[in-house]
């Protein structure tokens, strides 16, 4: 099958899983929103220690909610027997996971980054600096979701794999949340930020080729007990 | 065509099987029995290639597996005890995707096939809303399109009615008398296959 052929029935199966499972896939949406909103009620009125704080808060809470969305990203099929379909394809193993994992950054980072504007002005961070959020966001996220996904890939044999994810990626996530976070700053201070744009876009880039390989290693780790 | 040369495994320092050899050919059938936690299940995923814990080799059509998987991957269908069926997608994508990930067919063959396994009023029906056999019969449905030479069946009669396995019957003596091969894990003896060997593990 041409790979565009396979991108697409790679895509339209994901969307409809995640379509037809809106509530659940929206649920690391909810967990940004209230988390955020707890934040400003927990720090009060004070605009100005708000707007200071508000590039890292933001952050910080979409990684969080993208961990909780990563989590889950193998489990179903590991238990319902569809991985072991995954593995035994004749599809090249290697593009078959990298859209599968490009789909799915596309529709974890695309909900958070659409919401995000809106708890930039609910925590007063300066107009100019957010569209650098939603750019940061856009570009930070699905790297968030590759790299998580090698540790949701590990402890996908696990009953409660959740807290060993937390343990084995958050140390991964650093250098994105560093440069997204100095993105973002930089443009409220109204300085350049699209250096560390660049940053976060290489890190997308390296992600994406090496990530599926890691992952597919993981995954086949699971059955080869 | 298939052939298992000294194949040895161990589970938990106890010896499942150990030099075990099996030349299959076109046509050719063999049932896997054994006691529960005999390793029959594990036999048969080191045939599809899910496990890598043991010793000895797999040849296919003369090559080592190891050397040319994709090539294995395209000729064998491995169905497990869980049969893959998503419950959100309806009974055609499921069977869509399954086939897709061998060799995609088109919509007429599918809708064929999911009329073959019984499925016809329900083509466009969620699984969610199915019961066990109709999902297991949806997977059936996969031997149907995706055109595989080698079956690799583990209980493949799991929650089936009569008429279910009245089909797969039949779907294994089809398949049999084209020239394929099956290996089948099962508790049931299979009726009017009448080449098939038994296997004991």
């Amino acid at each position: 099958m041409p790979l565009h052929l396979l991108f697409f029935c790679v895509w339209r199966r994901e969307w409809r899983l995640t379509w037809r499972n809106i509530s659940s896939s929206l649920n690391s949406v909810w967990f940004f929103i209230m988390v955020c909103t707890l934040f400003v009620i927990g720090i009060g009125p004070d605009r100005q220690a708000l707007a200071e704080i508000a590039p890292g808060v933001i952050w910080v809470i979409a990684l969080l909610a993208t961990m909780l969305a990563v989590d889950g990203l193998f489990r179903h099929d590991f238990t319902d027997g569809s991985l072991a379909q995954w593995l035994l394809s004749s599809q090249p193993w290697y593009f078959l996971l990298l859209f599968r994992l490009l789909t799915q950054a596309v529709f974890i980072a695309l909900p958070l980054a659409l919401v995000a504007p809106f708890l930039g002005l609910l925590m007063d961070l300066p107009g100019m600096a957010v569209l650098p959020l939603v750019a940061s966001l856009l570009l930070g996220i699905p790297v968030l979701v590759l790299l998580g996904a090698i540790g949701a890939a590990l402890t996908v044999g696990f009953e409660r794999g959740g807290l060993l994810l937390a343990v084995l990626i958050l140390p991964l996530y650093i250098p994105v949340l560093i440069f997204a976070i100095a993105a973002v700053q930089a443009a409220a201070l109204g300085t350049a930020y699209s250096a560390h744009l660049a940053l976060l876009a290489t890190l997308l880039l390296l992600a994406l080729a090496l990530c599926p390989l890691a992952v597919n290693a993981a995954l086949r780790l699971n059955f080869y007990y | 065509m298939l052939e298992l040369k000294d194949l040895s495994c161990q589970r938990a320092e106890q010896a499942l099987f150990s030099g075990l050899h099996l030349h299959l050919h076109q046509g050719d059938c063999v049932e896997v029995r054994g006691t529960n936690g005999s390793g029959k299940s594990t036999l048969l995923r080191i045939v599809a290639g899910l496990a890598q814990d043991f010793t000895g080799e797999v040849f296919w059509r003369g090559q080592k597996v190891e050397h040319d998987r994709l090539t294995f991957q395209k000729d064998c269908l491995f169905l497990g005890h869980q049969p893959a069926i998503k419950p959100s997608l309806t009974v055609t994508e499921n069977l869509q995707w399954l086939t897709a990930l061998k060799v995609p067919c088109e919509e007429q063959r599918l809708q064929q096939a999911i009329a073959q396994v019984g499925l016809a009023h329900r083509a466009a029906t969620a699984c969610h809303h199915l019961s066990a056999g109709q999902q297991r019969r949806v997977a059936l449905a996969s031997l149907l399109t995706t055109a595989c030479d080698l079956w690799v069946l583990d209980e493949p009669f799991t929650a089936l009615d009569d008429q279910g396995v009245t089909l797969v019957t039949g779907l294994l003596q089809r398949h049999l008398q084209l020239g394929g091969i099956v290996i089948v894990a099962t508790h049931q003896r299979l009726q009017g296959i009448p080449h098939s060997r038994e296997l004991q593990l």
